[in-house]
């Protein structure tokens, strides 16, 4: 690959130096480009009209460019108005640009982009500027921290992971929280849980989120659910995640290579034992290169990517290697017709340990007891061991390290495709196709010997070895038919679309399991028996929308519409589904008796009332058998019961806001109140036991989300040399199921012993297990049986960050946090069993049930923890004389640097499935409801320190 | 010209595009619905093999708690139930929800199967139709032993014990009616009537079935390539996540009692002709028949030597803290006295593990027997050690499960009374404790149960002919 790696980038470097060459100089013209008021524009595209010759200005707003002869310079910046000046024999044009947009754009989608302030939805959204020194992984990284009403907890920190991604709160009690993901208008695929047919390492789950391409990302907004979601139908109960990727500038074609390098370190803040960083933990190291190529003309745009990626993990026996190649492209066919492009390719392929989930973990195994006798330990305290016992433990260690073989490969080809028609001023015609085809094979190798090593089987053991292998093919296909019309009549102005849209997911996936499978042989072919199973889950949705938007004056808005959805997975008998929005916001600031105001800049209110759904997993509306094989024969029995008239969640969002601006610009308050309801909330609630019948899907519930989220940024200091701002949110929520449709409390995770559980009046996921009482003299003297012990969810969040800058030189931290949540300490209770526990349980009452104890595991997970804190450096004019070099840049990251918290465990982390079947039945599922909070099954997300070094030619 | 040929292009983008675009594709139901399957030749076959999987399913459950709410084995250190093991048992417990149901679902598919499957299938069978009554009487045969009550169809009024047991007996019935040969349905008829008492129907059809196969046994098998497995298994044998549970040390040769090679899982022997004879017994001592019940015990020795033993590697297993070695002399109580050669000696890898049954009774300890209770003590102990890990010990202790809370919060039959355990009085908590004097290799087990059973022969819930 390496050589590979070497000949693209070749290939690049001629292609630039082609492209110079071509550009033979004959005259040279400078000159710079400012704003109406003088500032300079740094990056303001200089370009030679009808050509692909032109450049970029420089950070004082410079260029230069070289023409043959003379013609026209297309000037142009985001957010001002393009300029066309004829050169003549000027050699020194000095050009000022008009601002065009005072107000900030945002993209809805489905809605179209517009002004913030004609939206009545507070939406959030992080450009490209933001994530400028954000060294990307994951798009749950690179997001987090940055959208100030979302909370993305870092569930784990094993390869192919993604977090916890929550908006307001969790609604629904069937499905995961994840919100739908759209690339250029492509649905791509979003499952954050392992798949239905997946290899178990122990708690990890792996996620289709962490592939998604996000290198070349431009600018990414977030839509909560409800009114923001409307126009997405059955599928945004979860809110919308919209990336719009970049299609490059016009100019002389750019060359950038960046590179990371990068110290991995585990973290070993969360452990009892310092033994487990000791002898499990090393330090890895990430090692990254990427070469992006951009340019263009007036008439065609394009970037190029390509990036390597090998993170070599902090623990023995896990690394991750990506390849990323990909491109965005504009090209105006002709004066009416745009069309718009983008593809991805990702190959992904890591490979993990079994996690603490797991008796085959032996890293994290040491924090909970491993068995002394067993592997000859004098005892299984670690702080307890001799150099003799440490020498076992690390041994045993890298050789399960070398001996297991447990990976993933991942395939993922993501394309796009935008066709926009002018019809005439104001009203256009919108065409997306698109599709994202992701194909994964988990697999598990465990030779003889690896469980030889194991302990698992006696030395000797021949006919033990087994393969594991899944293999998942995601197929999501998007088509998008839209006509959106504007027009100004006096006072009003009306910005209408109407559409229609659909998309199919097509998930394929088998699964085979070996037994006896002959050493050293890694096709399944070699084997005394194996086992198929397939998990088949295919849903189309489609259906049309329309949304008026209706300004008066340009401060007073109404924002109306409407999608009615049809969905392959509703029962037989359910109809359509119809969504409808209204909403307002009123910008009082630009009313005269404040527009003069000294002290408010802006002032807007705002509120909205909309629904969005959330379909049923397909096939649960059938009448189904239960066929399996057993012992070579075909088994029926009695499945799930259906449900003919099985809808969509429906999800009800009512919101109201203010927006306030303070000394122009330099106090900005966002504070929205919210109430979403979840009706018809989709249950597998159990029927009476006597029924003998499975758990069905059905809309039975109802759930309620409500709180407060107030978003605030400072603009401290704003001086030309220094700047300094910060943000700040607090989000306050509160989650209750409203009503159990008459079904009883059910379980939704966790053990037997401490679950999670949906009650009516109890927030979803509820800890639910025995409470003990102690006497004085240690005992227990009583038990609360089935006691509400705590909710996963927490009282509220919010995230933090200051961004300083002086001159060149920039600083950037972030942070989040949480109050208000518990979790289980499931290693104390592993540590109770081994006699290893703290002083939380009386001497006296050791030997009690565990199930009795239950209540003493669940811990507050109260924390605040910095995710990041990046000092860059734009080089800039140092090396703008430099040989080819046109622009530098060099950051120092680190990642997750500070962590401070109540448990004695990692808050974020959670073991609690995703996966697996649906809550009382033998149906396989993916994408489950997580509410997380059973503290162990995998690992934390690591520190690292990253030196990331851009160069431009 | 431009224009056309630009919208030529987008149409046959459109056009090419246009399977993976289709919405109709690919989206029907790949499963198995129930339409397609009434009517078809063969689905009376694969029901009951679907019943012979629900059994593994139920089996698998049922194991686990009632074994270790009994003194037969402890639960060292798993995730499984703790609080049986306590006899701490409780309407909220979710196992006594999931024993419930799965109890249910045999029964529910076994009617499914008896009414819409079996009829609808033009290759059905007589002897499957017997085979599904079987399932459906033994649903019932299991709710009547192990429950204070428990309705027999959906949200139904809860059923007696002793309802649930004639109910079952009106299967078996039916069942013998159909297949009088079959020896599965006398065995069946015998324990139900064992547990109601009906010493004359059960000694006969105890009788029958010894007459119509003299080494007779009906397994529930497990898949341990495709599922379900046999979890008691991991727990007794493989020991992995956790899972370890510990027999009481005078039943420690006897374990472990399921084993997993390769893929092949230990079936559980749900019915064996052993059982006849331990009917026969019971009846010929609450006869007064002790001479009789001798024989007959003596007989159950040849048939339980008979059934052989199996060389097994045990290294694997880790009784650090448990006794362990041939050693170790252990005592029932600490007015019986130390025996030998009841535990094992695991670290050197092979140990012989009995097929089927084990006991460590030998015929002289029978010969040797001078009263009624004495006889009746031994005859309890024999029945401990045939039956160890099939579920029955729960049973002979007099212990019931209470209706579980899901039942009670969705039906409006459940009484206050029938959310309460039965646990007789005479059943302390700990009966699975014992000391360990590890410098003269000696156990003392607290409570003898099998005496402590023979005191309380009278007592309505345990041993049934007296």
């Amino acid at each position: 690959m390496k050589k590979n790696l070497q000949l693209l980038f070749m290939i690049v470097l001629s292609i630039v130096a082609s492209l110079q060459y071509a550009q033979a100089q004959e005259r040279t013209v400078t000159g710079q480009v400012t704003d109406d008021t003088g500032s300079s524009l740094p990056g303001a595209s200089v370009v030679l009209k009808g050509t692909t010759i032109g450049t970029t200005t420089d950070v004082d707003g410079n260029y230069k460019i070289s023409l043959s002869s003379g013609g026209t310079l297309i000037y142009s910046f985001v957010g001002s108005k393009s300029k066309e000046i004829l050169v003549g024999d000027q050699s020194i044009i000095n050009v000022s640009l008009a601002s065009t947009v005072l107000a900030e754009v945002v993209v809805t989608g489905l809605g179209g982009t517009f002004d913030r302030k004609k939206l009545p939805t507070t939406i959030n959204s992080v450009g490209s500027e933001d994530l400028k020194y954000t060294p990307i992984v994951r798009l749950d990284q690179l997001l987090q921290s940055k959208l100030p009403n979302t909370q993305i907890l870092q569930s784990s920190g094993a390869p192919g992971t993604t977090g916890v991604i929550r908006g307001r709160g969790i609604n629904s009690a069937l499905k995961g929280q994840q919100p739908v993901v759209y690339v250029d208008g492509v649905r791509v695929d979003n499952l954050n849980s392992s798949a239905g047919l997946s290899v178990g390492t122990g708690g990890a789950q792996s996620s289709a989120l962490s592939d998604i391409p996000v290198d070349q990302i431009d600018d990414i907004t977030f839509l909560k659910g409800g009114a923001a979601t409307t126009l997405y139908g059955s599928d945004a109960a979860n809110g919308v995640l919209l990336i719009t990727t970049k299609k490059g500038k016009a100019g002389k074609a750019r060359v950038s290579y960046t590179a990371q390098l990068g110290a991995i370190e585990g973290t070993g803040d969360y452990f009892v034992f310092d033994e487990v960083k000791e002898l499990g933990f090393r330090t890895g190291f990430l090692n990254s290169h990427a070469v992006n190529l951009s340019g263009g003309s007036d008439i065609v745009t394009y970037n190029f990517f390509a990036k390597y990626r090998d993170d070599n993990s902090f623990q023995y026996g896990q690394e991750e290697r990506r390849y990323t190649i990909g491109g965005g492209y504009n090209a105006s066919i002709s004066d009416k017709l745009n069309y718009q492009g983008s593809f991805s390719y990702i190959s992904n392929n890591f490979s993990r340990l079994p996690n603490a989930n797991s008796s085959f973990d032996r890293t994290f195994g040491i924090d909970q007891g491993l068995p002394a006798a067993q592997l000859g330990l004098s005892t299984n305290k670690p702080s307890d061991w001799t150099a003799d016992d440490k020498e076992i433990v690390g041994k045993l260690i890298r050789d399960v390290a070398n001996l297991a073989d447990i990976n993933t490969k991942i395939r993922r080809f993501t394309n796009s495709h935008k066709f926009t028609y002018d019809i005439k001023e104001g009203l256009s015609l919108n065409a997306i196709i698109g599709l994202d085809f992701r194909n994964s094979r988990d697999q598990d190798i465990q030779t003889n010997e690896y469980l030889v090593t194991q302990f698992s089987v006696a030395p000797g053991t021949t006919t033990e070895g087994s393969i594991n292998r899944a293999d998942r093919n995601f197929l999501s296909t998007t088509g998008t038919l839209s006509a959106n019309w504007n027009v100004d009549v006096g006072d009003f102005a009306f910005n209408s679309i109407a559409g229609a849209q659909f998309f199919r997911n097509v998930d394929d996936q088998q699964q085979v399991i070996t037994t006896n499978q002959a050493e050293t042989s890694t096709t399944v072919n070699i084997s005394a028996e194996q086992s198929v199973t397939d998990f088949q889950s295919n849903v189309t949705n489609y259906g049309y929308y329309f949304s008026e938007n209706i300004g008066w004056k340009d401060k007073i808005f109404l924002d109306i519409g409407f999608r009615n959805d049809f969905n392959t997975a509703f029962g037989a008998d359910a109809s359509s589904k119809l969504y409808p929005k209204a909403g307002f916001a009123y910008s009082i600031s630009e009313e005269a008796f404040l527009s003069k105001s000294s002290v408010l800049s802006n002032l807007r209110i705002r509120g909205s009332w909309g629904k969005a759904g959330n379909f049923p997993p397909p096939y649960t509306r059938d009448v189904q058998l239960n066929a399996n094989p057993f012992n070579g024969q075909l088994a029926f029995q009695p499945g799930q019961v259906g449900s003919a008239n099985l809808a969509p969640e429906e999800l009800t969002t009512m919101e109201g806001g203010i927006d306030v601006g303070l000394f122009k610009g330099k106090i900005n308050l966002e504070v929205t109140y919210y109430n979403s309801k979840t009706k018809d909330a989709l249950f597998s609630a159990p029927f009476a036991p006597s029924a003998g019948s499975e758990s069905q899907v059905r809309n039975l519930g109802e759930i309620e989300n409500k709180g407060w989220e107030i978003a605030t940024r400072f603009k401290i200091i704003d001086h030309d040399d220094f700047k300094l701002s910060a943000n700040l949110s607090w989000n306050q929520q509160q989650n209750t199921v409203l009503s159990g449709g008459g079904a009883p409390e059910f379980s939704i995770g966790g053990f037997s012993f401490l679950g999670s559980f949906v009650k009516e009046g109890q927030s979803i996921g509820y800890f639910r297990g025995s409470n003990p009482t102690f006497a004085e003299d240690g005992t227990v003297s009583s038990v609360e049986e089935n006691a509400v012990l705590g909710k996963p969810t927490p009282d509220a969040f919010g995230s933090l960050g200051i961004n300083a800058s002086w001159k060149n030189l920039n600083l950037f931290i972030s942070g989040d946090y949480q109050y208000g949540a518990s979790s289980v300490n499931t290693d104390e209770v592993l540590r109770f069993f081994r006699g290893l526990q703290d002083d939380r349980i009386p001497e006296a009452a050791l030997d009690a049930s565990f199930f009795d104890l239950a209540g003493v595991w669940v811990e507050k997970t109260d924390f605040l923890k910095v995710r990041n804190i990046t000092l860059g450096y734009d080089l800039g004019s140092v090396v703008n004389n430099i040989g080819f070099i046109d622009n530098a840049s060099v950051s120092l990251t680190a990642l997750n640097p500070f962590n401070f918290f109540s448990s004695i465990f990692d808050p974020e982390i959670t073991g609690s499935g995703a996966g697996g079947t649906l809550p009382g039945t033998n149906t396989t599922t993916q994408n489950a409801v997580t509410t997380g909070g059973f503290g162990f099954g995998t690992v934390s997300a690591p520190r690292m320190f990253i030196m990331t070094v851009r160069v431009g030619l | 010209m431009k224009k056309y040929i630009i919208i030529l292009t987008v149409s046959l983008f459109a056009m090419i595009s246009c399977e993976e675009f289709d919405p109709t594709q690919d989206i029907n139901n790949p499963n198995l619905l129930l339409d397609n399957v009434i009517g078809s030749p063969g689905s009376a076959a694969s029901w009951i093999t679907g019943q012979e999987r629900e059994m593994a399913i139920v089996y698998n459950q049922l194991l686990e708690l009632t074994e270790l709410g009994s003194d037969n084995y402890m639960n060292s250190q798993t995730f499984f139930n703790q609080q049986f093991d306590q006899l701490n048992i409780t309407f909220q417990d979710g196992d006594v929800n999931t024993i419930a149901f799965r109890i249910a679902d045999l029964r529910e598919s076994g009617k499914i199967g008896l009414n819409d499957v079996v009829p609808a299938d033009p290759i059905a069978t007589t002897e499957q139709q017997a085979q599904l009554q079987f399932y459906v009487g033994w649903a019932k045969l299991l709710a009547g032993e192990l429950f204070v009550a428990l309705p027999d169809e959906a949200v139904g009024v809860p059923v007696s014990p002793v309802d649930n047991l004639n109910n079952a007996v009106a299967d078996f019935l039916s069942a013998e009616a159909i297949d009088d040969t079959n020896p599965s349905y006398k065995l069946a008829l015998a324990r139900a009537y064992h547990r109601l008492g009906d010493k004359a129907n059960a000694v006969l059809k105890a009788q029958e079935a010894i007459t119509l196969d003299a080494t007779f046994t009906r397994v529930v098998e497990f898949d341990g390539t495709n599922g379900p497995d046999n979890d008691f298994a991991d727990g007794l044998f493989q020991r992995g996540n956790f899972d370890d549970f510990q027999p009481l040390p005078r039943l420690d040769f006897l374990d472990p009692k399921y084993f997993v090679v390769g893929d092949e899982e230990s079936a559980v022997y749900i019915q064996k002709i052993e059982e006849a004879y331990l009917i026969i017994a019971e009846a010929q001592l609450a006869d007064g028949n002790l001479a009789g019940a001798q024989t007959t015990m003596t007989d159950l020795l040849d048939v339980v030597a008979e059934r052989g033993t199996t060389t097994l590697d045990d290294a694997v297993e880790n009784r650090a803290d448990r006794p362990t070695g041939t050693a170790i002399k252990v005592r029932a109580s600490d007015v019986d006295i130390f025996k030998e050669n009841l535990v094992l000696d695991r670290t050197s890898g092979s140990i012989l593990v009995w097929n089927i049954s084990g006991t460590s009774v030998f015929s002289a300890d029978i010969t040797a027997i001078a009263t009624i209770p004495d006889a009746l003590e031994l005859l309890y102990l024999l029945r401990q050690e045939i039956f160890i890990a099939e579920g029955r010990r729960f049973t002979d202790l007099g212990i019931k499960m209470p209706i579980s809370e899901q039942e009670s919060l969705t039906n409006m039959n459940i009484t206050d009374t029938q959310l309460l355990a039965f646990i007789p009085s005479f059943v302390p908590s700990d009966m699975d404790e014992f000391t360990f004097d590890i410098d003269n290799n000696e156990v003392t087990i607290l409570n003898n149960m099998n005496k402590v059973l023979i005191e309380n022969r009278t007592n309505e819930n345990v041993i049934p002919f007296f």
